[in-house]
């Protein structure tokens, strides 16, 4: 961590923590933390309507006692409450079967040279109630600009200090920023949500967000649904085609998933598995994205890695546990958690999906389109099926197009596609920019082969 | 860990009032809570994880000028509560001064005590008897050919909870939840993986677990998902659909419970808004959210100290009444329905639902096969869930194990059925409800709504729907 950056309270030292546990009679242990502070406000019928402030510390221990792995963990305010965690985990690793694959904790604990750029903004670290209310306030003036209210809105922004330590190394530790503006438009029965996040205060994109969510709101109570179902081509906004790859490549790119066989791409390294024109990519350490950091979950060094290149299967995001099962697709460095205390499993940073080639605007792809529709928004498409690659979703907001021009917004539209497909022989072309949110960035895509209903 | 690890909620509680008394604020609220969680995940026979959880802290509102401010704090000593009131009182402050929206509150909130019943308490149950529960149920999982991969989680929760006000609300309420999910990846010859899942959960002791067949449970699921990793995927179009108890639940709680949730009906993000006194149904069709119902979650008063009964919200097919917390009974006119609720100590309230559900008609399932020509008959076996609209009032579903009706059978198992519509259009299409309710809650999952995730039930009893929107190939 930087000087005058957040960091762990003095009193929790995360090596001791780890002694502790061995003392205790734990064969090998590990320890994560997280001490976070975040100020929230919120919206409603476009009126500020209350503020949140919180700061929490969290701890979580993970032991093995030959080969029996088991944790503990919670928020912390004091020593005591350690103590009290590490006993536990040893206390329930003693009652547990061993793993018979038990590779031991990861025992490359670095983080990655350098630095991410804006990982941390100070400014953003320290915003409270008086800097988030006038972004809401001027999203209120950008929504009723474009003749909608704002039903409800809220920006949260706070600092976030990790920390890593286990039997063989640590502690490593950094700290990041963030800000998440989230907004939901109305006109008569039409709406529209959205969200944008990043390392920084982002007040201009906020109100530009917010005049898009109302007019989307306007258009929306006009909207119709589709007559009848047809098999068309679909443009996915790039929040849309990111929302596709974490809900169904990232979970098949798991390599927990592929060993423990609920993984479609299981056993296809070095096959072709999307178009040639496709190549997609984690990149922990992209500029300004809340996700990035320079270790992961279980204090190994993070580093981009090539997913899927032209097409190829290159690798899997990969655990120090999944790679010792399968030691293929790697190197490590892909772990999350749930809580600190919950067992790491593979996951991505900034999944980054590039076209070979990228077409200036969006209006680019909608002249290509025979019949089918552009999806801005929907709900349900986190319900999709990543084991199969059935891609289920109803499109809340979107526009119908016929023969190049778009005929009219539409709502409540049932998708139904292969993921594979769609991406694979199906895959028309891509306009920019690429858009991130959350853990992926993407832009815009072109596919065909789906059912719209 | 002991029952509370050495924190008295009641004692941080009489702290809390103490300091707002001091600080003189015009009104506050706090959420003592002391939360504990076991977990068992077991994985094709190996145990992934097994792990405590023990979280406890402060939740505190202050409501200054018509203005309302949070905070929440880990630190429970005098020093820490009064902390918490301050930085509290100083975000309501900083929302007043932003001319923020002018709250107050509606009603009186309420005083007691409630426990959940148990005869053995899940938290002090061995790990190992739970692990051996865990690994008994994947390995029977396991042991049916077909299947790739088998995953159980068992889950104990103690959720005790202390709420008090500084205008006399004082309510204390422990709740014990456990339960089991089997999932089961299949894959017959030739197919694609098909995963499926099912579980219980209720609101008592381990008892409930000791009373359960697991290995049955985690059989039929993993016969089910090779089954389905077989079955074709329907033709897309609309189709009359029979719906099981828990994909009832599922489409309530989504699709109409959200619209009526009052914060959402106030900010006019509703469909439900302005529609009190109208028929949104037919007569068949009665909805209440229960906070007290056997096989649900249990909430017998809410994170405002407000109790929380029966509340009829659709009357035989008129809409009579929103959810509401005491701010939004106050901004609607409505009355407080005890639905003001918290993940946590450290979340601000929001307007949620506890136990969701369509009161049972007089239709037997056999009788509804007989009457439904063609059709499907759809189930929550292995369902993703659902997501909602509730200002368009549109919903859409990822089914689980589902059955082609023909002749009045369920015949052919089909996969890959989702269901969309509009939650009004669907209400009136219902035209048979049948008498066999069942309401169900679960120790794993639970509500999502603003960032926050709070333990509901829902359900219903088996019902039909004409023309339903059918997603498919």
């Amino acid at each position: 961590m930087e000087a005058g950056e957040p960091q762990l309270p003095g009193w929790l030292r995360l090596e001791e923590v780890v002694r502790l546990a061995e003392r205790l009679g734990a064969s090998e242990a590990e320890a994560y933390a997280v001490a976070s502070r975040e100020a929230q406000v919120d919206m409603r019928s476009s009126r500020v309507e209350r503020s949140t402030v919180s700061t929490t510390l969290t701890l979580g221990v993970r032991v093995a006692v030959k080969g029996a792995v088991a944790g503990a963990g919670g928020r912390v305010s004091g020593p005591g409450q350690v103590e009290e965690i590490v006993r536990a985990a040893v206390a329930a690793a003693r009652r547990v079967q061993p793993d018979p694959s038990w590779p031991g904790f990861n025992p490359r604990v670095s983080a990655a040279p350098g630095g991410v750029e804006g990982a941390y903004h100070p400014e953003t670290a320290e915003a409270g109630p008086g800097e988030l209310a006038p972004i809401l306030a001027a999203a209120a003036s950008a929504a009723a600009s474009r003749g909608a209210s704002i039903s409800e809105a809220s920006a949260a922004a706070g600092w976030e200090a990790r920390a890593y330590a286990n039997s063989y190394g640590g502690p490593v530790g950094e700290a990041s920023t963030y800000y998440v503006f989230y907004v939901e438009a109305v006109r008569g029965e039409g709406t529209y949500y959205d969200y944008l996040d990043s390392t920084r205060l982002e007040p201009r994109a906020s109100e530009e967000l917010a005049a898009l969510a109302a007019a989307r709101a306007v258009e929306a109570s006009q909207a119709r649904g589709l007559d009848g179902a047809f098999r068309g081509q679909v443009i996915l906004e790039p929040g849309q085609a990111g929302e596709m790859l974490s809900t169904l490549l990232e979970p098949a790119l798991s390599a927990e998933a592929v060993i423990e066989g609920r993984s479609p791409l299981a056993g296809r390294l070095g096959e072709q598995v999307l178009s040639p024109s496709l190549t997609l990519a984690d990149d922990p350490h992209r500029p300004w994205r809340p996700a990035s950091s320079r270790f992961d979950a279980e204090g190994h060094p993070t580093a981009a890695k090539a997913l899927v290149a032209s097409g190829r299967l290159e690798a899997y995001l990969h655990t120090h546990y999944t790679l010792s099962r399968h030691p293929h697709g790697g190197p490590a460095g892909n772990a999350s958690r749930r809580s600190p205390w919950a067992r790491p499993a593979p996951g991505a940073s900034s999944l980054v999906l590039r076209p070979a080639k990228l077409h200036a605007s969006l209006d680019d792809l909608v002249a290509r389109v025979e019949r089918g529709v552009v999806a801005t928004a929907n709900i349900g498409m986190w319900m999709s099926r990543p084991e199969s690659g059935r891609l289920t979703a109803t499109v809340t907001h979107g526009y119908l197009v016929e023969r190049g021009s778009i005929v009219g917004p539409v709502k409540g539209v049932s998708l139904m596609a292969d993921v594979y497909h769609l991406l694979g022989p199906g895959y028309l072309g891509a306009a920019g920019p690429l858009e991130c949110r959350g853990s992926t960035c993407a832009p815009a895509l072109l596919v065909d082969g789906a059912t719209l209903a | 860990m002991g029952r509370g690890d050495g924190v008295d909620p009641a004692v941080v509680a009489d702290l809390f009032l103490e300091e707002a008394s001091r600080l003189g604020v015009g009104y506050a609220d706090a959420r003592v809570q002391v939360y504990r969680y076991r977990l068992v995940y077991v994985e094709n026979g190996v145990v992934k994880e097994a792990s405590y959880t023990t979280t406890a802290g402060l939740g505190v509102r202050v409501v200054e000028g018509g203005a309302q401010g949070y905070s929440s704090t880990t630190r429970l000593d005098r020093q820490g509560v009064r902390a918490a009131v301050e930085e509290a009182l100083s975000a309501a402050r900083a929302v007043a001064s932003a001319g923020g929206l002018r709250v107050e509150l509606a009603g009186s909130p309420g005083r007691g005590r409630a426990r959940s019943a148990y005869s053995r308490d899940p938290m002090q149950v061995d790990l190992a008897e739970m692990v051996e529960v865990a690994l008994s149920a994947n390995r029977a999982a396991s042991s049916v050919e077909g299947v790739a991969s088998s995953a159980t989680r068992l889950g104990v929760q103690h959720d005790w909870r202390v709420v008090a006000t500084t205008d006399g609300g004082l309510a204390e309420v422990e709740v014990r939840l456990v339960g089991l999910v089997q999932s089961a990846t299949g894959r017959a010859p030739g197919s694609s993986l098909e995963t499926v899942y099912d579980g219980r959960s209720m609101v008592a002791g381990w008892e409930f677990v000791e009373s359960q067949d697991w290995e049955s449970l985690a059989i039929e699921v993993a016969r089910l998902a090779v089954e389905s990793s077989r079955a074709r995927v329907p033709e897309a179009g609309r189709y009359d659909v029979i719906l099981d108890p828990e994909v009832v639940g599922l489409l309530l709680h989504e699709a109409f419970g959200h619209a009526s949730e009052g914060d959402l009906v106030a900010s006019g993000a509703s469909v439900l808004a302005g529609r009190l006194g109208s028929r949104v149904a037919p007569e068949w069709v009665t909805i209440v959210d229960d906070g007290l119902h056997p096989e649900g979650y249990y909430v017998p008063f809410d994170d405002e100290a407000s109790s929380k009964g029966e509340t009829v919200v659709v009357d035989r097919g008129v809409l009579r009444s929103h959810l509401t917390g005491r701010v939004e009974a106050a901004r609607l006119g409505l009355p407080v329905t005890g639905n003001a609720r918290v993940q946590s100590y450290a979340h601000p309230h929001l307007v949620r639902q506890t136990n969701f559900y369509m009161k049972p008609g007089d239709w037997g399932l056999e009788e509804m096969l007989e009457d439904t020509r063609r059709g499907l008959l759809v189930t929550a076996k292995g369902a993703r869930g659902g997501q909602t609209d509730p200002g368009q009032g549109t919903f859409t579903f990822n089914m689980g194990v589902t059955y082609l009706v023909e002749g009045g059978e369920a015949r052919e198992p089909l996969r890959g059925v989702s269901i969309t519509g509009r939650i009004l259009e669907v209400l009136n299409s219902i035209d048979a409800v049948g008498g066999d309710l069942r309401v169900s809650t679960s120790v794993f999952g639970g509500c999502g709504k603003g960032g926050q995730l709070v333990r509901v039930g829902d359900g219903g009893p088996h019902v039909r729907v004409r023309g339903m929107l059918v997603g498919g190939r």
